[in-house]
Order: C-alpha cells, then structure tokens, then sequence
C-alpha cells in the first residue's frame, strides 16, 4: 500500500491494517531512500542512522513517548530498514541539512515561545502535546481521532479539520510556510475559538498547524541558510521566497474564523457527502510537510543524475519550493475573495508546462490565486442583503475550489519538472532512432507545414513544396479550378486578340456594320442577312458512349493504375533525388565528382521515368485499342502526374507527349466521353470530373510549351489534328477546344509578332482555312446545348482565337453562325445574377473583340 | 509513421474521435504521439446522457488502441501530399522488406 | 534545387506521450478502462507508455442516475488498459443530476447492465460476422 512511502490507506481501513503491515514492511526498505523526505516525515524517527536526526528525536520522542504506541515506532523501523543504508547514498546537501530542519525548527520555534509564555517549560508543554499530532499523525494517535472525527454526527467540522490539515501539512517543519498562517495560528491560539472546543477529540490534529506554523515562521531562515549552502537558488528567487515570507497581516488573523462559519452554512457539507476521502489529509500530513524535499532526494535517486539533472533543474527547483507556500498563502486567506472566477488553467499550482525540453520559465506554474480583490469583513458588512447572500454564495464556491485544490495538491510536485523532461527525452530519442530517414519519415506533415507557410512570403518555398502547391492552391473549389486553366487559356487568346487589334483591318468597319444590322436592328427577330444553313446535329455520327467505354479497355483497369503508379515511384525517387544535390556550383566553375554523379544518376533516373511512361511504345494502327500512354493518362492519378513529369523532362519529351496526345486526341476520354448527348443538359459528373482533371493537369504544361513552339511545330500539330482525328468530333468537346484554340491562338501570336517566314504563315493560313472549311457549317454544335445555363467559355475563347485569323469572308460566315448565340447572351446577362452576368458578357465580348467589335456597342443599342 | 505525420497537421482542428466502444468524443485536437494516443480540448461527448462520468470532463486523453474512427475536417486535408506520403512509407516499408 | 528551411511550427516534442501527459499532472481526473471501470483519482506520475500513478483514487460506479464511490488508493495503472483520462472541471463537478447511492445497490444494477451489453456485443458481433466483418477480438466496455 505504501509505495511512494506514504500510507495510502483509509483512514478506516488503516486501524485494521496497521497490524499486517509491518510484514509488509521490509520488502519496501530500499524504497525508503527515494523518498527519504516522506518517509522520514512519515515515520517521524525513520532515519536514525544519523546522528544529527538521532539527537533531533530524541529531543521530541522523550515528549511523545506516552501518546506512541510502542507499536507503530517498530513498524516505522521495520518498513524504512532503521539504519540500513541512507547515508553513502544520501550526499545531497540539503537533503542533509534538511534532516535537521526539525530539529532546527523545534529550537526556533522554542526560541520564539519564550517570551510570550515566559517561561520555556510550558512552552515544552505544549511542545510535547502538538508536535506529535504533526510528525507522526499518520502512525500514532491521530488514527484514533480520525477515527472519531469521521462520525457523521458532526460534519460541520470537517471542512474545518480540513483547512486545518490543507495548511498545516505544507507548512510544518518543512521549509517555508506562510506567514498567514502563523497569524492564523497566533489568533486562534489566543482566542480559542468555539469550534475548537467543540472538536473534541480533535484537539492535537488542529492545534498541529498551529506548532507548525509557528514553526516554520520563524524557520525562515533556515531556507536562506539552506539556499546558501547549496548554492543552488538563484539569488533573485531568494528574495522572492523571503519577499513572500514576510507578509505578516495580522488583521486578518480574525477572517479565518468568520470565513469557517460562512463555510458551515452552505457548501460545506454537502461537499462533505461527495468527498469521502477527505479524512485522508490529517494522515498524511506529514508526508506533505516533507513536500519540498522529496523532490530534490527524488532527483538524487534518479537512475541517470548526471543526465537528467543539468542546471536548468536547478532553475526550476525553486519556483517548485516557492509555489507550495505561495498557493497556500493565497489559498488559506479568507480576506482575499473573489469577484471574478478563478482562471481555469490557474486552479492548480501545478507546473503547467507545454515544453518540458528547458523551455519552462523558471515560474511557469502560475500561483493558483491571483486575482482576488482582497476584501475584508467591513465589506461585508455594508453589503446588501441580496449582496451579501449572493457574496457568500461566490464565497463558498471558492472556498469549496480552493478546497479541493489544496487538497489535490499536496502532493504537487512528486514528478518533478526532470522526471517529466526525462520521459520526453526517451521519446524523442526513440522517434529519432526509428526515423532514419527523418523527412521522409515525417514527409506529410513536413511538407503541409511548408505549403501552409506560403503565405507567408519570406518562407522560401522548397520544392517540395512547390510540387503540391498547385494542387494546394485548388483547393478552394472546383469552380476556381476550372478558371484558373481558363484563365490561363485566356490570357493567351486576349493576347493573340491584342496583336490582331494592333494590326489594322480594312474588313473590320464592314464587319462592324454587318454585325450591327444584324442583332441591333432587331433583337427578338433578327433580319436574316446572312443566309446560313442550320446543320443538324443529330446529322453527326454520334458514337454510343457506353460502346466507347468498353472498347476503351485496352489495357485493364489494373495494369493501368499499377503504371500509373510506376511513374509516381520514378517520381518520388526523383523528388528524393532532388534533395540530395551536392550543393550549388558557382557558375563557370567545373562540377566536382560528386556532382557529375548525381547528375548521372539524375538523368538515369529521369531516362528511367520515361521509360515508365510508356510513350515511346509503338502505335498500334490495326489495334483498336488506345495507345499505352492514353490508357493510363485516362485515370486521374496520371493526370495529375504530367505537371511533375514535366518539371523533369527536355524539351524533346515534352514534344513528344504532346505529339503523343494530340495524334490520340479523339482516344483520350475526356474527348470520347466529352461530347453532350442530344438532351443532355449537362455531361455526366465523372465525366466533368475527368475534364477538369485534364484541364488542371494535362493542359496547363502543355499550353506553356505550345506558347512557346514554333509555327511550323504548330501547323504540324494542327495538319496532325486534321488528318487524323474527327476534328468535329473535337470541337464539340470542351477539351478538344481547348487545342484548337491553343494551337490557332499560338499561330496568331507568331503571326501577330512577325516572326515566321512567309512559307511558314503560307502553310499556316493553308492549314487554317482546311480546319475553318471543316467547322464553319457546324459552328453552332460547338456551342453546350443549353449553353445559356452552362459556363461556356471555352467556346468564345475557340472562336475569338478563330476570328482573330480569319479572312473577312470567314468572319461574316463566323458572325451569321453565332449571331443568335451572341444575343442570347446579352440577354442572359441581363437576367443572371451581377457577376455571372457580367462574365458572360465578358465571355462573348472576347469574340465580338476579336472581330473588331465590343459588347458595349451592342449593349447601347439596345 | 504515417499517421503520426498526418495526425500532427491536424492540431488545433476539430474533430470526432469514435471509441471502439462506441463512445464518440467532439474536441479540439491538441496534440497527437508516436502511438496515435490523442489529446482533446474542450470536449463533448456526442451521446451525453449516456457517458454520465464525463460530464465533467474539459479535455481528454484518447488511448490510440481503443480508438476506432477519427472523424477529419476535409478541408484540412491535403489528398494529393497524402498519396504521395503513402507511397512514400509504402516505398520505405518495401525497402525495410528487403 | 534549393530545398530550403522546413519550417516547423511545432517543436517535436509537443508530439510525444509525455507532453500530452504533462498538463494532466496533479490534476482530478476520470480514468476510464477498457473493462468499463472509472476511476477518479490524481495523476501523480507517468511514463512513455502512459503507464499512471494515481493517488487518492475511488472507483465510481455508475447506474442510470445514481453512482456510488469506493475509496482505492493508490493505483498504478498499466498503460494498455486505460481507454482515456478526462480532467475533471472542479467548478462543474458537482452540478450532476446524478444521485448518490449505496455501493450494493449499484453494484447489482451495474452487474446486470454489464451482463445485458455483452450479450448485446455478442449478438452484434455474430451479426457483423456473418455479413463478413471480423469483429473486434475483445470487448471494449
């Protein structure tokens, strides 16, 4: 039962106990020295191998001798071992002094008696019946008065009793005690007050603080004594302990007692219902009055002194000493009420340290009290009645808290700061030992800190980091996705509508006026000035896209996703890879050896992820199935890959991907499953999924290398698009929009910039009017269904990029084609919300810029 | 280790952590360890009335053993880096097989 | 190329059983165990494994609205078999519409709970087994 030393027992149980346990005893000898502090408070003459000690109790035992039963002192010396072993190990300098303190305390507390009693034998007296209640409480009699105080009959006097032993025990022999409370005693004892003679048998446990008190008040200077001598507290923190101990308010000595009798009428007993161990306190009291020692005996014992006791321990060892009496000083003044709720993280005077590894402040654990307006009896007394009832309600709650913290931590403290260090220190040892590679080990949260950093400009982005930023950066929602693509789509088509605004055309007032006629003249029946023939859609060859989907299996599903993941495992060697570059050469200098392989082994691993991508595989033209590289790009993950697979290849590869995907266009899924349905309103929502999959990851590094391609690569790509793929099928997709726009609107730019030769614009304009031929009675079918409702963007972006290179035959037929689209439009605009309204007029405004218009015009005629 | 790294960037997010005994606790989380053991700060129990004992309980300490789901705010969650992550230990564990 | 600094906004050891244990120290707290047991007691000590010492523990036992209390002691407390540790408000402890009743008398009722939840488990469990779901291979009360 007793294995910190001190007898956890009910005070019930104890009585039957007390006989087994001295059996018991002796296994626990080697325990003893731990925490020789407790013990010895427990045991009251356990350590009588010292000479100091012996002398010291011999001096109080001669006193007690009739009131201990034989019983109990044989017990002691059976359970701590007599004189077994303590010395060698206890070279704790204080921890020796401190034995004395009693014996130091009794002849101060002598001393102080004398000239009040004036006469030192009645002080003896005296001496004789209080100091056993508080050394040896746990073994001797008071088990008999607990017992006594325990009936029920009175409970009233246990809150009392309780105080009485929540203040004694910290503040007995030990070391520091407050002052408070030795006013406390001083009043009571000259007053003696009603509840005490009423505590009948209780009478030695109560009148135990007061000794104590006493005691320890004028011990004071045994502390700094101690201090000195070992050199330990810092010098600011001894004044701080002494500062607190001289305090003495002896006013206040008369607020105990009215603040008992305010706990006796409400509160009080109740709490006495719900705390049935609340007799435990008188019996370990001496236990507590060791408090401070057995922390720094404890730290002794440790299995690793050396380690765990660097200096800072020293640092954190005083607040420690300094807390116990501080929170007691507080907590014990009934002159101090509150107004306001204690904070709840200063209920306990506990260190509360988040980081044990030395970041504590020396005084972390913040005094439980603070905060509380002192307030005195006067106060009250000028309260209302409603005030005062509403006061005393408060009052006891507090008290009633204060109570239980008192209770709680008497034995605060027993792990010390260094213990609590020391558990930590295995852990992080043990996380390093399992990590050997720490990044990788920890490489979510490492990474996900750097991105979540990135507002934060100074933080330089690593590559880790910028690898998931994009991805990151989407997360706001699909719709800010898909405009960031667009966006980008955009700016390209702007630019090339730019270039063309900046060479003059004469068609362009023609145009202006063509257009005018049409939808200004009549909006709700526009005059068909240009005759254009309505194409059927249902005209076009309309594939089943179920039949598409399972002729789309060339590969199974399985093989595609373990080669998807082929290419993220090159990946992520790569992205390792990366990290552990030699270090960055200055320029001109020549790579030393260790460079040159990493480089070696970078291209070798880069050769190697081409290889997983499975590019260079031929194209089967009998086969009906995709292509390997358009198989495994049909699933996100692979998708998602391109951008990183990008940041690692040349230029050569990157042509070749694009080649790869422009040649197998109307085999990639986004395009066969992209077409609407003849009712559909919408597409279906995986297949949105997929397209937004491919415009955030596929198209993006592609478009940032077209933009910077050639013309005759463009007309390339584009004669490719032509000859092989259903270029209908294409422009009635949003993907396969996307290239065509991407190509025209690149031609343009190079066209605008002037930099191809004329053979190459030749072939270009050649190329250009094959595909103008192909879509320009089918313009319409380009357009979602219900593209009023749908965000249809990418359509008014394909064709400004296709008015922009068109001849003046070519825009005429563009405008009578959307004529209707365009009005439509502006009027959906008008009915749409403000924003979405105006991105559509925004939207159709690219076009009609395109053409040497601007919405405005239109919107003015109206 | 996965977890633990994953756990980690959930600090100070809300979250439901189910017990395997059915028990399921709302709190902040504060703080998570080697063995998924989780601390939570101004908790509520989902089923109150059925949990008497921590009626009044400000935070607490989850055993990770007993823990069954934790339930994450998506948007704290970062799918891609968390694939790559795995595939990662996954790499790492096939090379400890080795 | 440039990895650059991690930054780290928490420092490692936030991250270990000990930190977390830390501010539980000297404090009331509620010890739920994997038998269903509660245990209100101070956390005096602990270690990596987040094996306790709690000193002036009473088991408190619980039936519908009543709950009765049996003085422990100290308890150390093998890691493993704790389910979780709960701080107890001091300020809202005692507001509980929970009355205090004789140990027996919980004792009995408690008895009879525990016995209808295993079978509850027991019936659950089979069910889970025949639909294909291994259940958990101890009872978690």
């Amino acid at each position: 039962m007793s294995f910190f030393g001190f007898d956890t027992t009910l005070p019930r149980d104890r009585a039957s106990h007390a006989a087994p346990h001295p059996k018991q005893a002796p296994g626990f000898s080697q325990q003893r020295d731990a925490f020789a502090g407790l013990s010895r408070g427990d045991s009251g003459g356990g350590g009588g191998n010292n000479a100091e000690e012996g002398y010291d109790f011999e001096d109080t035992y001669d006193g007690l001798g009739d009131e201990l039963d034989e019983r109990d002192d044989a017990f002691n010396d059976e359970t701590f071992g007599g004189s077994g072993a303590a010395p060698d190990k206890d070279f704790d300098f204080f921890g020796s002094t401190a034995k004395v303190a009693d014996a130091i305390n009794e002849e101060q507390l002598l001393y102080a008696r004398v000239p009040k009693k004036a006469a030192a034998q009645p002080a003896q007296t005296q001496q004789r019946q209080t100091k056993p209640a508080v050394s040896y409480a746990a073994a001797t009699k008071p088990k008999v008065i607990q017992k006594h105080v325990e009936i029920p009959d009175i409970p009233e006097l246990k809150p009392e009793m309780s105080l009485w032993t929540t203040t004694s025990p910290e503040a007995t022999p030990a070391k520091s005690m407050s002052a408070h409370a030795a006013a406390h005693f001083r009043h009571i004892e000259a007053q003696e007050p009603p509840q005490m003679k009423s505590l009948a048998g209780s009478l030695a446990p109560s009148a135990a603080p007061a000794a104590a008190a006493t005691a320890s008040a004028t011990t004071r200077k045994f502390k700094s004594l101690e201090e000195v001598e070992a050199e330990i507290l810092a010098k600011k923190q001894a004044k701080m302990a002494a500062a607190a101990q001289v305090q003495p308010p002896p006013p206040q000595s008369i607020q105990p007692q009215l603040n008992q009798q305010l706990n006796q009428q409400d509160g009080w007993p109740i709490r006495q219902m719900q705390q049935p161990q609340q007799p435990f306190p008188q019996i370990s009291m001496p236990n507590q009055s060791m408090q401070a020692q057995p922390i720094q005996q404890l730290q002794m014992e440790l299995p690793f002194p050396a380690r765990s006791m660097p200096p800072p321990q020293q640092s954190q060892r005083p607040p420690q000493n300094d807390r116990v009496p501080d929170h007691l000083q507080r907590g014990s003044i009934p002159g101090h009420l509150p107004f306001q709720p204690m904070p709840q993280n200063q209920q306990f005077p506990a260190n509360n340290m988040q980081f044990p590894m030395g970041m504590m402040p020396p005084h972390a654990g913040q005094p439980p009290f603070q905060g509380m307006p002192p307030m005195g009896q006067p106060q009250i007394m000028q309260m209302t009645e409603e005030e005062r009832n509403k006061f005393l309600e408060e009052e006891s709650k507090r008290l009633k808290r204060n109570h239980k913290i008192q209770q709680l931590s008497r034995y605060n403290g027993l792990m010390t700061p260094s213990d609590k260090n020391f558990i930590t220190r295995i852990q992080l040892q043990q996380l390093v030992s399992v990590n050997e590679d720490q990044f990788n080990e920890d490489f979510y949260y490492q990474v996900y800190m750097a991105i979540r950093a990135r507002n934060n400009p100074q933080q330089p982005l690593n590559q880790f980091a910028q690898t998931y930023l994009g991805q990151q950066g989407a997360r706001g929602g699909r719709a800010r996705r898909q405009d960031n693509h667009l966006l980008r789509m955009q700016q390209q088509v702007q630019r090339a509508v730019q270039a063309a605004k900046a060479r003059p055309k004469a068609s362009q007032l023609v145009l202006e006026g063509s257009l005018g006629k049409i939808s200004f003249s009549n909006v709700k029946t526009p005059k068909p000035l240009l005759s254009i023939k309505k194409q059927d859609s249902t005209g076009l060859a309309n594939p089943d896209p179920k039949a598409a989907h399972s002729t789309f299996a060339g590969i199974d599903r399985r093989s595609i996703l373990s080669a998807a993941e082929d290419i993220y495992r090159c990946l992520l060697d790569l992205d390792s890879h990366e990290r552990k570059h030699p270090g960055s050469n200055l320029a001109g200098q020549q790579p030393d050896a260790a460079t040159i392989q990493w480089l070696e082994t970078r291209d070798a691993m880069i050769a190697k992820l081409w290889r997983s991508m499975r590019i260079m595989e031929p194209i089967k033209a009998e086969s009906k199935a995709p292509h390997p590289f358009i198989a495994i790009l049909s699933v996100k993950k692979a998708k998602e890959a391109i951008p990183r697979v990008f940041r690692y290849i040349d230029l050569e590869q990157r042509i070749t991907i694009l080649t790869m995907i422009t040649i197998s266009l109307d085999q990639v899924d986004v395009i066969k499953d992209g077409r609407y349905q003849v009712d559909a309103v919408a597409l279906s929502p995986e297949t949105r999924k997929k397209i937004e999959g491919f415009s955030q990851y596929v198209l993006p590094p592609l478009l940032s290398y077209v933009s910077e391609a050639q013309l005759s690569v463009i007309t390339g790509l584009l004669g490719i698009l032509i000859d092989r793929v259903n270029v209908l099928v294409l422009s009635q997709t949003q993907i396969g929009l996307a290239f065509l726009t991407m190509f025209t609107s690149r031609a343009e730019i190079i066209k605008q910039a002037g930099s191809a030769d004329e053979m190459e614009v030749a072939k270009w304009t050649q190329m250009y009017d094959r595909l103008f031929s192909i879509l320009e009675d089918h313009l319409l079918d380009i357009f979602p269904p219900h593209g009023v409702q749908v965000d249809d963007m990418y359509v008014w972006q394909f064709l400004a990029s296709m008015a922009v290179g068109a001849n003046m035959q070519q825009q005429q037929k563009m405008v009578g084609a959307v004529k209707d689209r365009v009005n439509e439009n502006v009027q959906a605009s008008k009915t749409l919300p403000q924003e979405m309204g105006q991105q559509k007029l925004a939207n159709t405004n690219l076009f009609l810029r395109a053409l040497g218009l601007d919405i405005d015009l239109l919107l003015a005629q109206q | 280790m996965l977890f633990f790294s994953f756990f980690k960037t959930l600090v100070d997010h809300e979250v439901t952590i189910e017990l395997k005994n059915d028990l399921s606790i709302r709190g902040t989380l504060k703080s998570v360890d080697q063995f998924l053991n989780i601390k939570l700060d101004d908790i509520h129990v989902v089923d109150e009335v059925k949990y008497p004992h921590l009626s009044a309980v400000k935070n607490v300490f989850i055993r990770g053993s007993v823990v069954r789901y934790v339930h994450l705010p998506a948007n704290a969650v970062d799918t891609a880096l968390l694939e790559d992550a795995t595939r990662r230990e996954a790499a790492a564990q096939a090379n400890k097989a080795k | 190329m440039d990895v650059g600094i991690l930054p780290e906004p928490l420092p490692p050891q936030v991250f270990t059983t000990g930190a977390q244990l830390l501010d539980l120290t000297d404090k009331k707290l509620v010890i739920v165990l994997r038998d269903g047991r509660k245990l209100i007691g101070v956390l005096r000590s602990y270690d990596q494994y987040a094996n306790l010492v709690l000193q002036d523990t009473v088991e408190r036992l619980y039936s519908q609205n009543l709950y009765a209390d049996v003085p422990r002691g100290v308890y150390i407390v093998r890691g493993e078999n704790v389910l979780l540790l709960g701080e107890i408000d001091l300020d809202k402890e005692d507001d509980t519409p929970l009355q205090l009743a004789s140990v027996d008398e919980i004792y009995d009722a408690q008895k009879a709970e525990s016995a209808q939840k295993k079978q509850r488990e027991k019936k659950k469990a089979r069910k889970l087994h025949s639909l294909g779901f291994e259940a958990e291979n101890e009872l978690i009360l």
